[in-house]
């Protein structure tokens, strides 16, 4: 073989040594960095707390919107947990639907949720809670990106990565009886 | 320039290419060990639900239905329980079967599975009450159920609010 073509294969080889040297010296530099990780169980984690978390740990200062509500005495059992007190109110809502108290229940389940998980989800996601319960149709109980289903809905048409988990809702509004099972949705997308 | 020395200077450069590629960029399908998080996602999911029936709905279900029972009684609309509680031909909101094939529609709609009350007896009229209680819980995978079985197990009814 030509002696040229030793000398320009070994120049072209160094000249790759040298590039992927520099790839690799600012790859570890970028690598550094926090790893993005979507949070896949961020849902089911949210829904863990709620459906194990007794509601009347939250009557506090720190949560005025609950307290409120005990204090107007529209959560009566200390023995619910938060998502079975949802529940409740969304229990109500199907009992008086299309009235000015089924509307209010609804608000009273989206107070609950908002003081709760209103402030946890990191950005850039958003969180909805549905309850699919009375109606065909999920029934729209809270989000952090819009008070509106049709704004949530066009939010998540547009979304590049959504994450829904579920989970069954069932309990007691009062001894004698039982409400449910619903199935409560909190779908995350970004 | 001799053609050999270009040859082997694109050579390198394609191999060294291929060799950086293939470091830095990982593969995109999925991997087994994310195919056993998505698995062990639906179990622990599953495995909740079973928990939540031990523990909170057959407690409220059997609570429930005694508590009107005995409310019945305390009422003298009944003398005993007239067998409302383990109807399983034509259960009633009264009935354990009734509002465990509530839980299975739900069941079905949020985790893709089956709950099915295979047998429910309660003991003679009494507080504590005592039952037994076998069901069965079915994944999606053939292989993913629970079947718990219960026999003598006491329940507490509170009877706070009935006529003595």
């Amino acid at each position: 073989m030509n002696h040229k073509a030793y000398f320009f294969t070994i120049d072209g080889i160094i000249a790759l040594i040298v590039l992927v040297t520099g790839v690799v010296i600012i790859g570890s530099v970028l690598s550094s960095q926090p790893i993005f990780q979507p949070p896949y169980n961020y849902g089911e984690d949210i829904l863990r707390v709620m459906s194990s978390s007794n509601i009347s740990t939250f009557n506090t200062p720190a949560k005025p919107g609950i307290a409120a509500l005990f204090t107007a005495k529209k959560i009566s059992s200390n023995r619910s947990t938060v998502l079975q007190q949802v529940g409740i109110f969304y229990s109500d809502y199907c009992i008086n639907k299309g009235t000015l108290i089924g509307d209010q229940a609804i608000k009273d389940a989206n107070t609950i949720v908002t003081e709760l998980i209103g402030t946890i989800i990191p950005r850039p996601y958003y969180a909805e809670l549905s309850i699919i319960g009375c109606n065909v149709n999920p029934d729209f109980i809270y989000s952090n990106f819009a008070s509106t289903r049709e704004a949530v809905e066009l939010s998540k048409s547009d979304s590049k990565l959504i994450m829904s988990t579920q989970k069954v809702v069932f309990g007691n509004k009062d001894p004698s009886t039982l409400f449910g099972p619903y199935i409560a949705r909190m779908t995350l997308w970004r | 320039m001799n053609k050999k020395a270009m040859f082997f200077t694109l050579m390198a450069m394609l191999l060294i290419s291929l060799f950086v590629f293939s470091l830095t960029n990982p593969k995109k399908n999925i991997t087994g060990i994310e195919k056993l998080d998505s698995q062990n996602t639906r179990i622990k999911s599953l495995n909740d639900f079973v928990s939540s029936i031990n523990s909170i709905y057959i407690p409220i279900i059997i609570q429930t239905c005694a508590y009107n029972e005995f409310r019945m009684i305390s009422l003298g609309e009944r003398t005993d329980f007239i067998g409302d509680l383990t109807n399983k031909d034509n259960p009633t909101n009264e009935s354990v079967y009734y509002w465990f094939d509530q839980l299975n529609k739900s069941a079905a709609k949020a985790y893709h599975s089956s709950v099915v009350l295979d047998d429910f007896k309660i003991g003679p009229l009494s507080n504590p009450l005592q039952f037994s209680i076998n069901y069965t819980v079915n994944g999606e995978d053939e292989n993913l159920f629970w079947e718990v079985n219960r026999p003598n197990s006491y329940l507490e009814i509170n009877l706070e609010g009935l006529v003595p």
